[in-house]
């Protein structure tokens, strides 16, 4: 078998293909001066014309909704921030979003990442929403020394020793406890004190942080916990899980599940009428958002959920973000287009601040992440939109004043109910489908 | 103990009528035609999505919808057999092989560009309830599915039995060579099979988007569900098809209830691979 | 056949000039990290579909558990790390072999109740769920939970480079090894062993073939080398977790053998290169937009290759070369496939 020529077509294939794939389909200027200059110039570098600001959120796949969202909220904050006059400490320079897909694998979010960096080099990235994809991306974004302004909940991002990851918003932690914390402020203040909870959770990190919260705060008060139970996020069905917990009869339940397994559980309580006294959710996802509202029903209402933003708070940054917002998609901002609205205005009081103490060189990498831990912000647009009065970085890049709010599902709309300093209306108690 | 075994005995015959349903396509194209149809779980997830489709634009409850959705898929089983199955017929099984492995990822993806990648599932169904006789829990939809389900696994058993295109299909699976000199056309009989094959389908997405919700993914789950179902029940007897099913929902539902509801497709497949192992004619296998 | 000949032959000097070009490629792209990932991705599914094709190719069964053997790779060279910090370097081979032991231990079985075909390949693709719901519940060692790699000592010796440039490299030995593997097996007693059972195992029982003993060397081979795969992707990505025992990716690298030419030795690795760049080209114009969209294009070239080459691509390619050739009047000769329909 002479294959000789063949073998020289293959080659010539194969160098083609490889050629094309190396061809950026958005050709980014690649001499564009962005934040990798050697620290030991003495002239100060030229700025690029707009500041490159970066979002990989999952837009395919199984987190598209939650990706979506949070794109939205970024673009939303970038054109207001431009619309505001700029970063004016950089003589008004204007922000520029790029975004790209995540996918719906850490692998592809890690590629998403790369491909971000390779063709745009922004000089920030807002992302991606799951934990697990943070912590897949943040390996490059570190390498890179590209800051990343993570919207996960998972407390082990800000443990892995990352210099350049920021996460403002609060962790999973902090919604388990507050979602225990509220079932006891509510279920008191309507004269019926839990006694018991059980804790649900999918078998993610987020879905077990979350509930190690709950949990946690439960044995410090000596509360306790009839049965906390575990099933996989792709669960189709619920029945048997739910007359287990029937079984063990709890108060209340705390569940942290993701978007679909919400309504999975949901229409299975409805099904089987085995409603708990109070259902509370925590981690964000599910059951308050307008798509799980549509796809519930009637069963949504009456359920809580821990939120990483509070869409009621009355600001004039906050009223204006939800009023954009409402503009486009028809409903209020959900937790994920909130954190990347408020994620990217701490973007913004960072870079204001680069701009003023380092104006020779303010987005060197070093010099932007000195900003970020030199934030204390008690005020302005980043804290007029987050769900709690301060906004200040710890060294693993935590925010140690974290907010979380509540929200209920009351007549087909979710409503703000919790802590009452930040709440819209009176939380309901009990969950209205349970028959004691 | 014995409530919650019983319980989970309960649950899984239910759900193992159901299942034997879904696999009911798949036995038949693969007893008469010998066709390996490894996109047969798309198939279901397929339906499944188009159920929901037509649930929503027409506001129909879930039940309603076989009224369309049984001839789309029928037409639809037509012309993949006309178009790619045909073609593979008496050829080298690579062939079968590579060619429905393709249509199962174009199947998904499609499935994914058209209705995106999150699950989607129908507003309640009027078979959706509960009813509770001592400490257990039946739930109506899937009780009116498995008797849908044993209903049309009769009807197919009496078609195959009394009707001359039954007869034909039959014939054409015992010995093609002599059917077709009894008058069976073998490229009509074929196609026939394959689109009833698809169009039961169309029946179990019904059921099953009552009390469910579907997601791309959805096809490798019914699919290697049906093959399990297949393999234990053996080739060529429609009872023996249900007795599988109905084994199947047993075993996961104890599963399930015993130990951890992750342990779901284990308890499926550990089925599936003792089966061929130890008795690959399945337990009513007649060939 | 005179052996000095066959070293300098025609084929053996094109081959030497592919892996050439294919050792440059990491300086023409170095710079990018993306295309450095993609070009990683490529020479992954071209070491594993190349491997594939000894038991697929050439013997005839569609394994449909690549991701099974990857997967289970994976978790040992990553706890081996974790654990014991034992490095990767050795961590890879235990993985291989660990991971042909699993094969043998499957096969045996399998194939002594002469499992066939279709049932062969449902009863892998199975394989790989059950693999995975059992790591995803043995807390131990899995759990649904990402396990990252740990370790201490340098980066050689933890194999976590901060680029990708290296993992390339080992892969493309890894290629030219199993390239060189399959061609071996070819023109072994083992290769004419399992070509026979391809065609018609009761005959080759017949001709005195150790059937099943055929079957389960090449499978413990190709599982050997898609273990040392599983436990380079786990360095890569630098994390352990029960999504790697893929199904998506099992069945992706048997239909790159397939595609690329049954039992033919370079088929796959080109097939890899293809369509594996093909996906990704894809992917990145067009999935924003559409996703999926590249999936349906990637659907339909397979669709139309089966019905009409169902023997792969290779042999087309290599029949119109004969045919240029033929026509400008070079001398021919026959076209050899491992299965010859």
């Amino acid at each position: 078998m002479n294959s000789k020529a063949f073998r020289i077509l293959l080659t010539l294939l194969a160098l083609v293909t490889v050629v094309l794939g190396a061809c950026s389909p958005a050709p980014a200027a690649p001499a564009a001066p962005a934040a990798t200059q050697a620290p030991a110039q003495k002239s100060a570098p030229a700025l690029p014309d707009e500041i490159v600001v970066g979002s990989v959120q999952p837009l395919t796949g199984g987190f598209a909704v939650f990706g979506q969202d949070g794109k939205l909220g970024a673009e939303l904050a970038i054109q207001h921030i431009n619309e505001a006059g700029g970063i004016k400490s950089m003589g008004g320079k204007k922000l520029k979003l790029v975004s790209e897909d995540a996918g719906g694998t850490p692998d592809t979010a890690k590629l998403a990442t790369e491909s971000m960096i390779s063709k745009n080099r922004p000089v920030a990235i807002l992302g991606e929403y799951i934990s697990r994809f943070v912590m897949a991306a943040s390996e490059v974004t570190d390498r890179e020394k590209v800051i990343l302004i993570a919207d996960a909940l998972v407390p082990q991002v800000t443990q892995m020793g990352r210099q350049y990851l920021f996460r403002p918003g609060p962790t999973a932690t902090d919604h388990g406890a507050l979602a225990y914390q509220f079932l006891v402020d509510v279920s008191t203040a309507n004269g019926d004190p839990i006694k018991s909870i059980a804790v649900l959770n999918e078998d993610s990190a987020n879905g077990r942080a979350n509930s190690l919260g709950a949990i946690e705060s439960a044995l410090k008060n000596q509360m306790p916990v009839v049965t906390s139970l575990e099933y996989p996020y792709d669960i189709t069905d619920a029945t048997q899980i739910v007359q287990q917990l029937a079984k063990a009869n709890p108060d209340a339940v705390i569940h942290t599940p993701y978007f679909n397994d919400a309504i999975v559980f949901g229409k299975a309580f409805k099904e089987t009428g085995l409603w708990p006294k109070f259902l509370a959710g925590a981690g964000a996802c599910g059951y308050v958002d307008p798509e799980s509202i549509k796809a519930l029903g009637d069963a949504a209402e009456g359920i809580s959920m821990t939120y990483s933003y509070n869409p009621a708070k009355d600001t004039p940054q906050n009223k204006k973000f939800v009023e954009a917002y409402k503009k486009i998609k028809g409903y209020i901002p959900t937790e994920g287009a909130g954190m990347n609205y408020y994620g990217a205005m701490v973007l913004y009081e960072a870079l204001e601040y680069s701009g003023t103490h380092f104006p020779d060189d303010p987005l060197n990498p070093e010099n932007l992440r000195r900003s970020f831990l030199a934030l204390d912000l008690k005020s302005g647009p980043a804290v007029e939109t987050y769900p709690g009065p301060q906004i200040k970085f710890d060294p693993l890049g935590d925010n140690e004043f974290p907010g979380t709010v509540v929200l209920q599902v009351q007549q087909g709309e979710p409503k703000v109910v919790y802590p009452e300093a930040e709440a819209e209306a009176k939380p309901i108690w009990p969950n209205s489908h349970f028959k004691p | 103990m014995i409530e919650t075994t019983v319980q989970a005995i309960i649950t899984g015959v239910m759900m193992g009528a159901i299942y034997a349903l879904i696999a009911l396509g798949l036995s038949i194209i693969f007893g008469v035609m010998n066709v390996v149809n490894f996109a047969h779980g798309d198939f279901v997830m397929f339906s499944m999505y188009l159920t929901f489709t037509i649930g929503t634009l027409l506001v129909w409850d879930s039940v309603q919808t076989p009224l369309l959705t049984v001839p789309i898929m029928f037409v639809f089983g037509l012309l993949i057999y006309y178009l790619i199955i045909d073609r593979t017929l008496g050829q080298f099984w690579v062939m079968q092989f590579a060619a429905t492995v393709g249509l199962q990822i174009l199947m998904r993806s499609a499935a994914l560009i058209i209705w995106k990648g999150q699950p989607r599932a129908l507003q309640y169904s009027i078979i959706q309830g509960s009813i509770h006789i001592g400490p257990f829990t039946i739930l109506t939809s899937r009780l009116v599915a498995a008797a849908v389900s044993l209903i049309v696994i009769g009807g197919m058993a009496l078609f195959l039995n009394k009707t001359w295109a039954g007869a034909a299909m039959r014939a054409a699976s015992d010995d093609l060579g002599a059917a077709s000199l009894m008058g069976v056309n073998r490229r009509r009989t074929y196609g026939l099979t394959f689109a009833i094959g698809s169009s039961l389908t169309a029946v179990a997405a019904a059921l099953l988007m009552s009390f469910q919700q579907i997601d791309p993914t959805g096809g490798m789950r019914f699919g290697l569900l049906s093959w399990c179902v297949l393999a234990l029940a053996g080739l060529g007897s429609l009872p023996g098809l249900l007795a599988a099913g109905i084994i199947v929902g047993i075993t996961e539902s104890l599963a399930v209830s015993f130990y951890d509801p992750r342990i779901r497709p284990l308890a499926i497949y550990a089925i599936f691979i003792l089966v061929l192992w130890l008795r690959p004619k399945g337990l009513f296998g007649r060939r | 056949m005179n052996k000095s000949k066959r070293i300098l032959s025609g084929r053996n000097l094109a081959g030497s000039i592919v892996l050439a070009a294919a050792a440059l490629v990491p300086l023409v792209l170095g710079h990018s990290q993306y295309n450095m990932i993609l070009a990683t991705t490529v020479m992954l599914y071209a070491v594993l579909a190349t491997a594939w094709n000894i038991i697929g190719g050439i013997g005839g069964q569609f394994d449909l558990a690549a991701g099974a053997y990857v997967g289970l790779g994976a978790f040992v060279t990553g706890t081996l790390l974790t654990r014991w910090n034992i490095t990767p370097w050795l961590g890879m081979l235990v993985a291989g072999a660990v991971a042909a032991l699993f094969a043998a231990s499957v096969g045996f079985p399998l194939f002594g109740f002469k499992i066939r075909d279709l049932w062969y390949s449902l009863s892998s693709s199975a394989l790989v769920e059950v693999l995975r719901v059992v790591f995803l519940m043995w807390a131990a060692v899995g759990g649904p939970t990402e396990r990252y790699l740990g370790g201490s000592g340098s980066q050689l010796y933890r194999m976590r480079f901060g680029t990708y440039i290296p993992y390339y490299y080992l892969l493309l030995v890894m290629l030219v090894i199993s390239l060189v593997l399959v061609n071996r097996i070819r023109q072994s007693k083992l290769g004419f062993s399992l070509l026979a059972l391809g065609e018609d195992e009761d005959a080759a029982e017949v001709l005195g073939v150790n059937v099943r003993a055929s079957k389960l060397k090449a499978l413990m081979i190709y599982a050997f080398i898609a273990g040392m795969v599983g436990g380079i992707y786990a360095c890569i990505y630098g994390y352990i977790h029960p999504s790697f025992f893929a199904t998506d990716l099992s069945m992706e690298v048997a239909i790159l053998g397939i595609v690329g030419g049954l039992g033919i030795t370079w088929g796959p690795a080109t097939a890899a290169l293809i369509f594996v760049s093909m996906r990704e080209f894809l992917r990145a114009r067009l999935g924003g937009e559409m996703a999926g969209l590249y999936l349906v294009v990637y659907a339909i070239v397979l669709i139309l290759v089966a019905l009409y080459q169902p023997l792969g691509l290779a042999p087309l390619a290599m029949r119109g070369i004969e045919r240029l050739k033929s026509m400008m009047g070079v001398k021919q000769r026959g076209i050899t496939s491992a299965h010859g329909k």
